[in-house]
């Protein structure tokens, strides 16, 4: 009995222990990452010079496959493996501009980061309260580790608005009326017709 | 289930004995039941199963039909005597038992060839990753063509008035003096917040509500001010309207509106926006002769700030996204469940 409940006892630190593990492994990836994007928004010049300092910083943090086929649904199956990487392409650069936009440069961001929680395994969400411009917002970063290894930021949901959702109900509404071709079209469209 | 029987068998019980058989176990195997007129035998005990809930292999090889079937001319045929069959072991039919009809849980006799009463349900598919977000933004939106059309006037409502009014308001006036203007009409809509506070059943934000208002009022200098913010608890202190009392309450969204000016609501929340102008105090001064003089110099900054945070929640919604009207619609849906889930 004693020695069952030992045993018990050691799978649970253990298993706690890896979950605390991966929750602030994720969080010191996300400060990291959010620490970098802030740097560069106070040196940046104009909104563009932003746009294109960020991207290499949010190539390396955000899985935009993942947060391109969740965007699209199930229709993702029935895109070739070329509609998919061009998919991918597209939707990288609007996310980008997306996220960017929300900072104007000179003007930083007061982050407060809350307990991460893992929501499932291999899944976490750090929740942040951000002043900014004088307002404060509620932002929860959802993160993952889509290859097994790293960590990798899959959505960003902003006073309840999630990135990701709000792009599902577009895109999905394009897939409806005319399949891969439309939604291609579309982020491409979007893409051009964007400042 | 049960009921679902008794009631098909008390209105049709001649469809009910044409289109499903029933069985109970013995030691025999699965037996067909003899109903009278459609009904299950009176006073029993037993469990009865439909035809579809039997596996094959235990059903008779020739099922007798019951005696009491609606066509005169059928031949009554000998009363139910099945084929013994071996007696199938629970391990060997692992068939679930969906259409049971238990007449009473009352000691009944376990049969033999009774199918295990926990028997493993198929396994639910696994979420597809795909469709994570699938069911994240939902609502009817019966009259979109309207909408839409009514989307595309405010756009231009927005771009050729409201955004020349905002950059005037921005050029005219500091930020300083912006966030002072934004801090005493936030602070002047107290009544809402706690009312609706109240009606929610949150008594302790009713109450950080009205120190945050009584801090910000006499330290604040009429508000002007927002020392609450350097207590977390007040800062923090979620913000409530009538249309999230409606939706704790349990109403729905109903259908999506988008009405001219405002913009962006579901029917309960325009429905709501009115408990928001009655419980607002700046629509309280009456309108007309010397109070109308009051009226509008107090209204209209309160009207272009509203005009300028707007058109920041519009902008955010709208650029780069594929279809501005969904982005906008999703945008709007998902902010108010959060609003309504604090």
């Amino acid at each position: 009995m004693k020695t069952n409940a030992l045993l018990l006892s050691l799978i649970l630190s253990l298993s706690c222990g890896k979950a605390f593990a991966s929750t602030a492994d994720a969080e010191n990836f996300l400060k990291k990452s959010v620490g970098e994007v802030v740097e560069v928004a106070k040196n940046a010049p104009d909104a563009p010079a932003l746009a294109s300092a960020v991207r290499p910083i949010l190539l390396k943090t955000i899985s935009f496959d993942a947060m391109t086929r969740r965007a699209v649904g199930p229709g993702w199956r029935q895109f070739t493996d070329a509609e998919q990487k061009d998919a991918i392409g597209f939707f990288t650069t609007l996310i980008i501009r997306t996220y960017s936009a929300k900072f104007t440069p000179g003007e930083l961001p007061d982050v407060v980061y809350k307990a991460a929680t893992e929501t499932a395994p291999g899944r976490v969400e750090v929740a942040t309260t951000t002043l900014y411009k004088g307002s404060r917002y509620e932002v929860i970063y959802r993160l993952e580790q889509p290859d097994g290894k790293g960590w990798r930021v899959t959505d960003v949901v902003i006073e309840g608005v999630s990135m990701i959702a709000n792009y599902r109900g577009q895109l999905d509404a394009q897939f409806k009326s005319g399949g891969a071709g439309a939604v291609l079209g579309s982020l491409q469209k979007s893409i051009n017709s964007s400042k | 289930m049960l009921f679902l029987g008794v009631i098909v068998s008390v209105l049709a019980p001649e469809a009910f004995a044409e289109s499903s058989r029933i069985y109970s176990y013995t030691t025999q195997g699965a037996v067909p039941v003899d109903l009278n007129k459609g009904r299950l035998p009176k006073n029993s005990y037993e469990t009865y199963y439909l035809e579809s809930a039997i596996p094959q292999s235990s059903r008779p090889v020739a099922t007798p039909k019951p005696k009491a079937t609606p066509k005169p001319k059928a031949t009554p045929k000998p009363k139910a005597t099945p084929k013994p069959k071996p007696e199938p072991t629970p391990k060997a039919t692992p068939t679930p038992k969906p259409a049971a009809i238990t007449v009473s849980k009352k000691s009944s006799p376990a049969p033999v060839a009774k199918p295990p009463k926990s028997s493993p349900k198929p396994a639910a598919p696994p979420v597809d990753d795909l469709d994570e977000y699938g069911d994240t933004v939902k609502i009817a939106d019966p009259i979109q063509p309207v909408n839409r059309g009514m989307f595309w006037l405010n756009h231009q409502l927005y771009t050729y008035i409201a955004r020349p009014v905002s950059k005037v308001y921005r050029t005219i006036l500091p930020k300083p003096v912006r966030t002072a203007v934004h801090n005493v009409y936030d602070n002047a809509e107290y009544p809402v917040r706690v009312v609706n506070h109240l009606l929610q059943g949150k008594p302790g934000r009713a109450d950080l509500e009205t120190r945050k208002f009584l801090l910000n009022s006499t330290a604040g200098v009429g508000g002007i001010f927002k020392p609450s913010d350097r207590f977390p608890s007040l800062a923090e202190v979620p913000s409530a309207d009538t249309g999230q009392t409606f939706a704790k309450w349990g109403i729905g969204h109903g259908a999506y509106v988008v009405l001219p000016v405002i913009g962006p609501r579901s029917v309960r929340d325009t429905v709501g926006l009115a408990g928001d102008v009655a419980l607002n105090p700046l629509t309280w001064v009456p309108f007309g002769g010397v109070a109308q003089a009051i009226s509008i110099p107090l209204s209209t900054p309160n009207t272009v700030r509203n005009v300028d945070s707007r058109l920041n929640a519009y902008d955010a919604a709208t650029e780069n996204a594929v279809d501005p009207y969904i982005s906008l619609r999703g945008s709007y849906i998902q902010y108010r469940e959060k609003a309504a889930s604090k």
